[in-house]
Formats: C-alpha cells, sequence, structure tokens
C-alpha cells in the first residue's frame, strides 16, 4: 500500500480507484509524453469571473475520482467531494486568486487544456478524496506548475479546504 | 489545597476513572504498547510496609543540549489538520514503544523546522489566524531551547512585509548561515524573498528579494543560493550587517520542464547533490562565498536507466557522516510519479560518482533520513506512514516504529 492508498484509507468517503495507482499513473504519463504543451497564464484566474457550473458535453468519467481527466496534476482534497464541484468552491469557503496550472489532455476530443487548480479556503481540511497525480508538476522553483504550494496564501485566510480543476484554456502544441 | 479538598479531589478522579474503565482493575488491555502490560498477580496489601515517599509536583523533564546519536525529529505535517502540525523527538533504537518519544513541539500550518549545529536553539516558523481558521494572520518565528523544548522567544513576521513559504516541508525553506550568526527564513507570497534573522539578538536584519528564484540553501559563511524559475541558481551574498552585498548567478544548468531537478539536495561537506527527475546528479559547491556549478554525472547504468529506475519521493534524499548520498528509487518511473516513491534506497560515493550499495525496503519508501555518526541509522517513511528503521551500512530491518502521535510524518531531520 502505498502514501497515497494510505491517505484515502483516512478518509471516510473512499474515491473509487480500482486500478493500481502507478500503473494509472504510468499510462497518463505515457499519454501526456507526447503531447508536451506550453501552458497559459498561471495567476489571478478565480479574479476574472465565477467559472462555469456545468461540466460541458464533450468530456466523460467522474469527477469525484482521481483518475479523472482534469486532475492529472492536482495534489489535494477535490471539491467535488466537499460540497463544491470540479470548478466551484464548497459553501463558506473563499477560491483562491492565484494557484498552479497543469496541461492535462482530455480523452473525449483528444485536446490539451491548460487546468488552472485553484484553492478553496477559509474552512479547515475537506479531508475526503485526496488525490495526488503530479503529471507535469514541477518543484517550487517553477511555481507556477507546483502543486506543493499551499495557494490559500491570496486569499483572506490562509486555510487550506480542497481544490478545484477549472479548464482555463486550450493548450499550445509544441 | 486543604488536605481534605485534595482527598475529595482524588476520590472523585478515581470514581471518574472507574466509571470511564480506567481503573487498575479493568481489563484494557493496550495493544500499542503490550509490551508494558505484565501478567495478571494477584496483590495482597501489607501494611507493614513504609508509606511510599512524598513526591515532588512540578517537575519537568529536559533533553540533553546534544541529542544522541539515534534521535530524530519527526516532521508531523498534519496533513489532515494542518492547524495541529508538530515537532516530534524520537529514539529510533528504543525498544519500548512508550520509552521513544522524548518531547514535542507545536508547528502550526505546515510550518518549517531547522536545528541550530551547536547552539542550544531550533527554529521553527509557523502561522496562525487570530481565531482558528478566520481573522488576520499571523507568521511566527518561534525559538525554542534544544534542552527543555521550551518557547525562548518568538518573532513576529509582519514587518517584513510579505509571508513566509507555506508549503510542503523542505530541509531547506529555512538554513543557518555557515558562520552560524545568522537564519535565514525563505517567504513566498508568491513574491519570493528571504528574512535574515540575527541569532545573537534575536531580531530580524533585512528581507531580501530573490526574483524567480526559491529556497534558501546555505553557501560559504553568510550567503544563501536559491533555484531559479529558468533553472539557474541564484547566490545572495549577505554582508555582516546582515544586508544585500551582492547577487550573483550560475548559468542555468538544467531546463525547468524537459529535465527538471529535485529541489530536494543533500548538502555534504559544503558540496550539493541535486538528483535529476530522471537519474542524473547535479553537483553544485557551496562551500565558497558564492555557490559554483560542477557539472554532473549519471545515477543509473544503461541498463537502470532502460528500466526507468529514477529518484522519487516527498523528502526522500539525505546523507552519512561517511559522506555518502542516500536517496530512495523507483522501478518503473514516468512523469508524475516524482514524487511518489519507491521499493530501494540506492547509496553512493558521491565524490567516486559510484553507486555502492543498494538497500531492498520491505515496504514501500516516501521519505527518509540518516542518523549521524559512525554506525548511521536510516529511518523510511513506509506507505502505512509508520517508520521503519534500518543499519544504514549493513541494511539490516531492525524495527517499525508507529503510534507515535504522527499521521503524516512527511519529512524527518537526523538530530545534530
Amino acid at each position: 500500500m502505498n502514501l497515497l492508498d494510505k491517505l484515502f484509507e483516512k478518509s471516510a468517503r473512499r474515491v473509487a480507484q480500482n486500478s493500481s495507482r502507478r500503473g494509472m499513473i504510468k499510462a497518463l504519463g505515457a499519454a501526456m509524453v507526447g503531447g508536451a504543451a506550453i501552458p497559459l497564464l498561471p495567476v489571478a484566474r478565480a479574479a476574472d469571473g465565477a467559472p462555469e457550473a456545468p461540466l460541458r458535453p464533450g468530456e466523460a468519467g467522474d469527477p469525484t475520482s482521481c483518475d479523472y481527466w482534469r486532475y492529472c496534476a492536482v495534489d489535494g482534497f477535490l471539491c467535488e467531494c466537499c460540497g463544491g464541484s470540479v470548478n466551484t468552491c464548497p459553501p463558506g469557503t473563499e477560491m483562491s486568486t492565484i494557484t498552479w496550472i497543469g496541461t492535462c489532455r482530455n480523452p473525449v476530443d483528444g485536446r490539451s487544456y491548460v487546468i488552472s487548480y485553484n484553492d478553496c479556503c477559509g474552512t479547515t481540511q475537506c479531508g475526503t478524496c485526496l488525490c495526488q497525480r503530479d503529471e507535469g508538476d514541477r518543484p517550487l522553483y517553477r511555481a507556477d506548475k507546483s502543486n506543493d504550494v499551499n495557494w490559500c496564501l491570496g486569499s483572506k485566510s490562509s486555510i487550506y479546504h480542497c481544490s478545484t480543476a477549472i479548464v482555463v484554456g486550450m493548450a499550445f502544441e509544441e | 489545597m486543604k488536605l481534605t479538598k485534595l482527598t475529595f479531589a482524588i476520590s472523585a478522579a478515581a470514581l471518574l476513572l472507574g466509571s470511564y474503565g480506567c481503573a487498575p482493575e479493568a481489563e484494557q488491555a493496550d495493544t500499542s504498547h503490550a509490551d508494558h502490560v505484565a501478567p495478571a498477580v494477584e496483590i495482597v496489601a501489607d501494611p507493614s510496609l513504609p508509606p511510599l515517599p512524598i513526591e515532588t509536583i512540578g517537575t519537568v523533564e529536559t533533553l540533553p543540549e546534544r541529542y544522541p546519536e539515534s534521535w530524530v525529529l519527526v516532521d508531523e505535517v498534519s496533513f489532515f489538520k494542518m492547524s495541529a502540525g508538530k515537532i516530534i523527538v524520537l529514539d529510533l533504537l528504543e525498544e519500548k514503544p512508550a520509552r521513544r518519544i522524548k518531547g514535542m513541539m507545536d508547528k502550526s500550518l505546515i510550518g518549517n523546522f531547522v536545528q541550530h549545529p551547536t547552539r542550544n536553539e531550533q527554529y521553527i516558523m509557523e502561522s496562525f489566524h487570530e481565531r482558528g481558521s478566520r481573522g488576520k494572520k499571523f507568521d511566527v518565528l518561534a525559538i525554542y531551547d534544544k534542552t527543555g523544548l521550551n518557547l525562548i522567544k518568538e518573532i513576529f513576521w509582519e514587518e517584513t512585509g510579505t509571508d513566509r513559504l507555506q508549503a510542503l516541508p523542505e530541509r531547506y525553506s529555512m538554513a543557518i548561515s555557515g558562520d552560524g550568526k545568522l537564519l535565514f527564513v525563505a517567504n513566498f507570497n508568491p513574491a519570493a524573498s528571504f528574512t535574515v534573522v540575527d541569532l545573537d539578538s534575536h531580531k530580524i536584519l533585512s528581507t531580501i528579494a530573490t526574483p524567480g528564484c526559491v529556497l534558501t540553501y546555505p553557501t560559504g559563511p553568510r550567503s544563501v543560493s536559491s533555484l531559479c524559475s529558468n533553472g539557474s541558481m541564484l547566490t545572495t551574498v549577505v554582508g555582516s550587517d546582515g544586508q544585500l552585498q551582492s547577487r550573483q548567478r550560475i548559468a542555468p544548468f538544467f531546463d525547468t520542464d524537459t529535465t527538471p531537478i529535485f529541489e530536494r539536495p543533500a548538502i555534504i561537506n559544503g558540496i550539493a547533490y541535486f538528483p535529476s527527475f530522471t537519474g542524473t546528479m547535479h553537483v553544485v559547491d557551496m562551500s565558497g562565498e558564492v555557490a559554483q556549478y560542477r557539472g554532473s554525472w549519471p545515477m543509473l547504468s544503461e541498463a537502470e536507466a532502460a528500466d526507468n529506475h529514477r529518484p522519487s519521493g516527498l523528502s526522500f534524499t539525505d546523507y552519512d557522516d561517511q559522506g555518502h548520498f542516500y536517496t530512495i528509487m523507483q522501478a518503473d518511473g514516468a512523469e508524475g510519479t516524482q514524487s511518489h516513491g519507491g521499493h530501494q534506497v540506492w547509496v553512493y560515493d558521491p565524490v567516486a560518482q559510484r553507486k555502492v550499495r543498494e538497500i531492498d525496503l520491505p515496504n514501500w519508501g516516501i521519505s527518509l533520513a540518516v542518523t549521524r555518526g559512525d554506525k548511521p541509522l536510516l529511518v523510511v517513511t513506509n506507505g502505512e506512514l509508520q517508520l521503519d528503521v534500518f543499519d544504514a551500512v549493513s541494511g539490516e530491518y531492525i524495527q517499525t516504529i508507529s503510534d507515535i502521535g504522527s499521521d503524516t510524518p512527511l519529512l524527518i531531520h537526523k538530530a545534530l
């Protein structure tokens, strides 16, 4: 059992993880390597206005599951399990205005999208649906791509609650 | 308190304990500390024995100023309740579970920690909101003594005009200067900088910007090196007054997108060894006033590279006093698995640029530390979030430590 499984085990609601996480990540990683992409802007996404609530028709998968396509570079509790959704924060929290991004491939249309992982802040840790994927994640020296930072740093409260995964644009293929 | 009141208090406490099944006769075995459960023996009271001596109330234990070699300081990140983080002082060789913990210090909101190598001080950089998760945030540097784990001083960060780095714990989010006189603390809001604290006066001397560069790798007597977003390294030279003296840069030596390195080096005798995601070791000499790049060498043979062996984990590098570099290794790695850990620890002679041994882990490994001294211990945070302890030289498994009041021990520090 690896770290992720152990942390999941601590959660009251265990998200679906039917296959080996390492195997899953390897498969997704291989898919990503071939489609290296240039990310777009990393910051100030939430300040642009409220994200669209419904998932678009051109998507498939379970947003409560860690292997959902948008979560390729996520590391945190999924807001989808915490009273929010893949692109909204739970009631009573505040969406961070600065964040990190990933570039994830949507299996339905084959395109790569820039995903903004805005944290939701101000309430103690959600504590369920922990998901760590790390594809394209980089250490702190690339802050725009680092999921190790507590991105609630720019919010009224620095208390981290959960993470969203918001489509903010298509990635430019190199 | 008068004797009658004291007697009443003791009786009331005994009643309460009894009602919760904690009285001596209650049959509740503590399986976690099973070696302390003595076999049931009928005790026959002997009134002829002398009464017990009167004991002193108010005694608090202390620790040695130099912790024994087998001790470590476990950074309990408390990822599920971040306001309840702590540092746990732990003896890895103590066989009795109930005797392993030597003390604790609070560490709020994924705080950062560093020990002074010679002073009777250690430092925790942490944060609080006024009312739990609400109200004004305070970043606070808490200075503790090693012997009493007592708070010596709190230094509030407001005057710096910035925020301390709040991220998963790093060995080099704080650093002691080479001359031992200054503490460097990384800031990130997301503008990067570091704050200089004078350790004689316990006062902030300056906050110095490091645009695009993060973390505080101690360099020379009073310099700080930081890794930059373009793959270069910035050295900030600090004057004797604690102010910025000069900035020097190493040219980019890796590509942050295509050939990234881990920001978690082991610094051995002033030489920093940074493994890359795919197993190239980059060497930076930090022994002088300004960091110098000393090139790179492959950590993997062609066959190992073909099998996609990779360094991996959360805080997965360290060194022993014999100069060896330790890293958790993962077989069959890929993009995205760089922080997931692995099933082996590989040990290198970094001067000879060769691997000297492999240690197979019985459990998946996430983070590690190596203790100081002639007989170093290797401690690995395993996938069950317990601590597996090994003889670092022979690789022999010694014991697994759990039940230490820790849920997410993601970083372990050797006792200095």
